[in-house]
């Protein structure tokens, strides 16, 4: 330290670091100038980026479609009747032309037979005869029944045919509805699944932005606290300078107080008159 | 010390501090006094430990950690941002030393009170 020729700002310290193994400081010596305002580091990135905002984007998606999911409403099922049912579209539209094909074809048989009884009345010498009229008569009998036998007989089938047909889709459509409804409830579990899968990863986002950021703060207290350790130092030297001069006062009064004083006492007398009157008189 | 002579005569009485402890105590004295003179001698060593090398890697894999997850501009923090990476001393320790922070002190008060500090430098040669 220097007397009155100490400059007002301490000398910096650069010999002093000769012993270091690596005099590489990081903290450069002081060299003069006031302290400047710190800027900032460490930019935050855009809030719309981060894993809270992607976290954020998917609890609220999850959450919607959940909302949306527990107002499904599946398909109804409509079951057919077939009261209700049109038979038309389930008709041969071949019916009629079958009868009339099987009507011909019994009218031609029985034309047939007729010729036969005719012939079989003509060689008998009886052609025309009441014998003849009553085998005709019998032979066109049968013929009737037949043809009406016939008729109904294939209306029925066709009619049975198409009922059955119609049966048969009502059941078909039936089946695809319940179907349909199956399906859609499928679709809904998958939405849900797929809703709650995004919800467990947006809260597993969140989770490992929480530790990453807690480590981040950590780290920060860390350097905050190495800092502040070092601000600790250096205002404990700045005392020790301010407080030197006091310090110093107890030097010599230490080396005051340290000092045993032992004393040795020397009386001395020079006698008077008096104590060589006592003396000569006793 | 009294003195002598008259009818009754005289008595002197002295105190004296032996010669063995009367030198030292004075040399202790002259002592006191040079190391008066010597004003603060600041420490210049590592106040604080730095980060060590495992302690910086695990902070680059969290910052970097961090980066992924859009929390820090990528590039922007690292584990010795804002304070730099130390000083290696003697050994291979690596530290801070609040010597450049006291010096900065002793600079700011010294221009805001010049007087002061001159009076100051008066009290020590």
């Amino acid at each position: 330290m220097g007397g009155s020729s100490r400059p007002a700002a301490p000398p910096t310290q650069t010999a002093d670091t000769n012993w270091m193994v690596n005099p590489n400081p990081s903290m450069p010596m002081y060299s003069g100038g006031s302290p400047t305002p710190a800027a900032p580091y460490g930019t935050p990135a855009a809030p719309s980026s981060n894993i809270f905002s992607a976290a954020q984007q998917g609890i609220t998606g999850a959450g919607a479609g959940a909302a949306a999911e527990m107002g499904y409403q599946p398909g109804m099922v409509n079951a057919g009747q077939l009261a209700t049912t049109s038979m038309t579209p389930y008709m041969n539209p071949y019916t009629e032309e079958v009868i009339r094909a099987n009507e011909a074809d019994i009218l031609r048989g029985a034309q047939m037979g007729l010729n036969t009884l005719g012939a079989q009345a003509q060689a008998a010498r009886a052609f025309g005869g009441s014998r003849q009229g009553v085998a005709e008569a019998e032979l066109g009998r049968n013929v009737l029944q037949q043809l009406a036998q016939s008729s109904a007989g294939l209306r029925q089938a066709g009619f049975q045919q198409a009922q059955t047909a119609a049966q048969q889709d009502i059941a078909n459509a039936l089946a695809a509805q319940q179907f349909n409804v199956g399906s859609g409830l499928q679709g809904q579990q998958a939405r849900l699944a797929a809703g709650s899968q995004l919800a467990n990863i947006a809260n597993l986002g969140f989770g490992m932005g929480q530790s990453v950021q807690q480590g981040l703060a950590q780290q920060g207290a860390m350097q905050q606290g190495l800092q502040q350790a070092l601000i600790d130092a250096a205002k404990a030297q700045y005392a020790g300078y301010t407080g030197a001069p006091q310090a110093s006062i107890g030097y010599v009064t230490q080396a005051l107080g340290a000092t045993p004083v032992p004393q040795s006492q020397t009386t001395s007398k020079q006698p008077g008159l008096f104590d060589w009157l006592t003396l000569a008189l006793g | 010390m009294g003195g002598g002579g008259g009818k009754g005569g005289s008595q002197t009485q002295q105190t004296q501090i032996p010669q063995w402890i009367a030198d030292p105590a004075s040399r202790n004295l002259a002592r006191a006094e040079q190391a008066q003179r010597i004003g603060y001698m600041p420490y210049y060593g590592p106040d604080v430990a730095a980060f060590t090398p495992m302690q910086e890697a695990a902070m680059k894999a969290n910052i970097s950690a961090a980066e992924a997850f859009g929390l820090v501009q990528p590039g922007t923090v690292s584990p010795t941002a804002g304070m730099g990476p130390g000083t290696e001393y003697a050994g291979g320790v690596r530290g801070y030393g609040s010597g450049s922070l006291y010096e900065q002190a002793l600079a700011e008060a010294a221009a805001k009170d010049p007087a002061a500090f001159q009076q100051y430098g008066k009290l020590f040669v």
